[in-house]
């Protein structure tokens, strides 16, 4: 999944290339489009999202060799574009709901981030368990770095904040999984099953 | 970036310091990456922490998330309308200007120019060409958004551009995984070494290993025409499984559930034997097996079995068949216990 464009996608669409670009629109499209999906199921609001994101990357491609991670870039513009599309959409039922949470932030919802179905079944429910007690933040900074790929520096980007306390996010969310077990041998149990 | 084993630290870690560290973790979201290659080589020196870095990298490779997908069509539907707002922006109504000759000529000129330049490098810009090595494999999206897998070592070639209406066709040698967008107007053809595949929209795969080109089809309809003549074309149905023995010119053809062949793209394989376990690792990894006791082959192990990585796969056999596994260069020899 990481390696779906060529390596010179962004330098093509830089140049002006408009075929490269509707590649590099196409498979944006669909990798934004799972992300935002964690925090909206609006389809209007996705999609207006997505398209001015992506517009922006055409209409700002002379400024692209100057952009060091192009790739970021393009995930906070979009995040960035969404999370003000929400916040707007929010305000609108706040007048009369009493406001709980000041920040008004889009959360990253609580039943996006998920144990594999081929864990060990004692494990997972544990597991699944432990997820609950994550933060909206925390779900994110694990979504970025392990669905993603991206590195500490990137998350840190994306999320505005600085490297060292996405270190301690991160650290704190998988400890926080960590904690609720007592890990047994359950790779030999899983394949030993198998046999039976 | 952490990178490398500075000091040794890492003998002294946990489970908890493990999953926390950016360099091991980079090698379960990476596993072909260059992080993987030092850990498994890292591995091998300190096997005392084979049940702690197994422990974490399992905790690690349990979170997934809910996956998705975008309706059929939206992104290419987004496109365009994305590029008609881009054309009307992008021409603000310049005023009508009188054509002069030599500015005519000199366009004509410019034309030629870029044709010839054109001409001259058409290879290199008409057509895209990706390899995979040995345990690697590779997904990517055709010109018309089609998707296309392709497993290790294995190699697939097609043209950067795909007007509408023209035919779509592509070049495989090994073995790839195809979900083809159906569009009315245009065949899709995947062209193998003795056969060509035509598309009417579907997915299957192809393998084309150990001198055989096998295809399975897992949904839609496919035509197969092949290559050395002998063979009338044959019309394919979800669930057939064709092989084809070029030495022998032998065709077979059975039916078979089909996400037993297409799980490799997920990298794991369900339901299988011993013996197809082995030939995938040798196929993707390069290493000979020798089996001392060959009934072991036609051992069945249900479930999943996961083949993220060869050292991974590699346990797991030797705790099923509670055998020991012998490394000399290349080739691995099992040895029941």
């Amino acid at each position: 999944m990481y390696n779906s464009l060529e390596t010179d996608i962004w330098t093509l669409v830089g140049s002006g290339d408009q075929d490269a670009y509707g590649r590099l629109y196409v498979f944006y499209y669909k990798r934004l489009y799972n992300y935002g999906r964690k925090f909206t199921d609006d389809p209007v609001a996705l999609e207006d999202a997505l398209q001015e994101a992506l517009l922006a990357v055409w209409t700002g491609r002379e400024r692209l060799p100057q952009i060091d991670k192009p790739h970021t870039y393009l995930i906070s513009t979009f995040r960035y574009i969404l999370f003000k599309k929400l916040r707007r959409d929010q305000k609108v039922v706040r007048l009369t709901a009493v406001a709980t949470d000041d920040a008004g932030e889009p959360e990253f919802g609580i039943d996006q981030l998920l144990i594999r179905r081929d864990t060990e079944s004692a494990l997972r429910d544990r597991l699944q368990q432990a997820l609950q007690t994550l933060t909206s933040r925390q779900r994110e900074a694990i979504f970025l770095r392990f669905y993603e790929g991206l590195s500490y520096e990137e998350v840190a980007a994306i999320l505005g904040i600085s490297v060292k306390a996405t270190y301690k996010l991160m650290s704190r969310s998988l400890l926080q999984l960590k904690e609720t077990l007592s890990l047994p041998v359950l790779t030999i149990l899983l394949l030993l099953r198998g046999l039976i | 970036m952490t990178n490398g084993d500075n000091n040794g630290r890492y003998a002294g870690y946990g489970v908890p310091e493990f999953i926390c560290d950016p360099f091991f973790q980079d090698w379960i979201i990476h596993p072909q990456g260059e992080s993987a290659a030092w850990w498994q080589d890292w591995m091998i020196r300190h096997p005392e922490k084979t049940t702690t870095v197994s422990d974490a990298r399992q905790l690690l490779q349990s979170l997934y998330f809910e996956e998705h997908v975008p309706e059929e069509g939206a992104a290419l539907q987004s496109l365009a309308s994305a590029r008609e707002k881009i054309a009307t922006t992008a021409s603000p109504g310049r005023p009508i200007r009188k054509t002069r000759w030599w500015a005519a000529a000199a366009a004509a000129i410019v034309i030629l120019c870029v044709s010839l330049i054109y001409l001259v490098t058409v290879d290199h810009h008409t057509q895209l060409s990706y390899n995979t090595s040995y345990g690697e494999t590779l997904s990517l999206y055709l010109p018309d958004s089609s998707r296309l897998i392709l497993n290790a070592h294995s190699s697939v070639r097609y043209g950067k551009k795909w007007r509408p209406g023209q035919t779509r066709e592509v070049w495989l040698e090994g073995e790839a995984w195809f979900d083809v967008r159906s569009t009315a107007a245009s065949t899709f053809l995947v062209h193998t070494k003795d056969l060509t595949v035509e598309v009417l929209g579907t997915s299957f795969d192809i393998r084309g290993r150990r001198g055989k080109t096998e295809v399975v089809l897992q949904s839609g309809k496919i035509r197969l025409r092949f290559t050395g003549g002998g063979h009338a074309d044959l019309l394919m149905r979800p669930g057939d499984r064709i092989i084809l023995d070029p030495a022998t010119a032998a065709l077979t053809h059975t039916t078979t559930e089909p996400e037993k062949y297409t799980s490799w793209k997920d990298r794991r394989l369900t339901d299988a034997t011993i013996g197809e376990i082995l030939q995938y690792l040798e196929d993707n990894y390069h290493k000979t097996f020798i089996l001392e006791d060959p009934s072991l082959a036609d051992r069945h192990i249900g479930g999943v079995i996961l083949l993220d990585n060869l050292d991974d796969a590699l346990f797991a056999l030797s705790t099923v068949l509670n055998a020991n596994l012998i490394h000399h260069q290349d080739t691995i020899t099992i040895r029941p216990r």
